[in-house]
């Protein structure tokens, strides 16, 4: 049996891959799209995205009288990291309201939730760490959104 | 007041040291020494980490008075933004180097 978390992670992934210029977007970002990566990004690798979960609590805002259901808001991060340059911030704020926008496509991932919700973004900036420069300044952005599904109690149907 | 050390030991070409060209804001070019490292260094932007490299390079603080975020270091053909330059009172001046920035 499918598991639903999975399956919402994976239908994050693959509609984030649909970003592309030619699609309507202003970036290319869903050519560098990943799933949990936690090994350092090269720079030919960038613009790229990085989704990975945090909590998954029980939600009690649909509770019902049906026992038999268990309501979840389960929080997702999109991780953004930028190519460097003066045009680092731009590119940074394009790439979240493309996120946001290829959300907007169908919050509902096909089946799998009732519906998602945007949590928070927030831009960085790395241009020196320590005390050692940073050769090429790199750019990002944590956006997180909330995604609200529905099992059958105990199980993941 | 700086402390009196002989920096100049420090800055030899057969040494570490290596030519660069300073150029103030208002493209003046002085050519001077410095000592430049550029080692490996992962950069985190939120949970992710990017691989980067961080140069860095000591100079006498005499040839960097007043270097500003305007000034850059020209090392092997390349061209560097003074991001920091941090005086260290012995006379050397530790400059934050980067190819590019985001202003």
């Amino acid at each position: 049996m499918a598991i639903k978390r999975w399956n919402i992670l994976s239908a994050i992934k693959t509609r984030m891959e649909t970003i592309s210029v030619a699609n309507g977007y202003y970036s290319a970002v869903g050519s560098n799209v990943f799933l949990m990566r936690n090994t350092p990004f090269q720079d030919a690798e960038l613009p790229a995205l990085n989704i990975y979960r945090e909590e998954n609590e029980v939600d009690t805002e649909f509770i019902t009288n049906e026992q038999s259901l268990t309501d979840f808001a389960l929080t997702v991060v999109i991780d953004v990291v930028c190519k460097s340059g003066t045009t680092t911030l731009q590119s940074v704020e394009e790439i979240i309201a493309d996120v946001y926008k290829a959300i907007s496509t169908d919050d509902k991932w096909s089946t799998y939730a009732h519906t998602t919700d945007t949590i928070s973004d927030k831009v960085v900036i790395v241009e020196q760490v320590g005390d050692t420069g940073v050769n090429k300044v790199v750019g990002g952005a944590t956006i997180r959104i909330k995604v609200y599904y529905r099992t059958t109690k105990w199980l993941e149907s | 007041m700086p402390l009196d050390y002989p920096v100049d030991d420090f800055f030899n070409e057969d040494e570490l040291a290596t030519a660069a060209t300073y150029v103030t804001a208002a493209g003046v070019r002085t050519e001077i020494l410095v000592i430049f490292d550029k080692e490996y260094v992962l950069t985190p932007v939120g949970d992710i980490a990017v691989e980067n490299t961080g140069p860095v390079a000591l100079a006498k603080t005499t040839d960097v008075t007043g270097a500003t975020t305007d000034c850059t270091l020209i090392i092997g053909g390349t061209t560097y933004y003074i991001m920091t330059a941090k005086p260290d009172n012995t006379g050397i001046t530790i400059l934050t180097l980067a190819e590019n920035r985001s202003w």
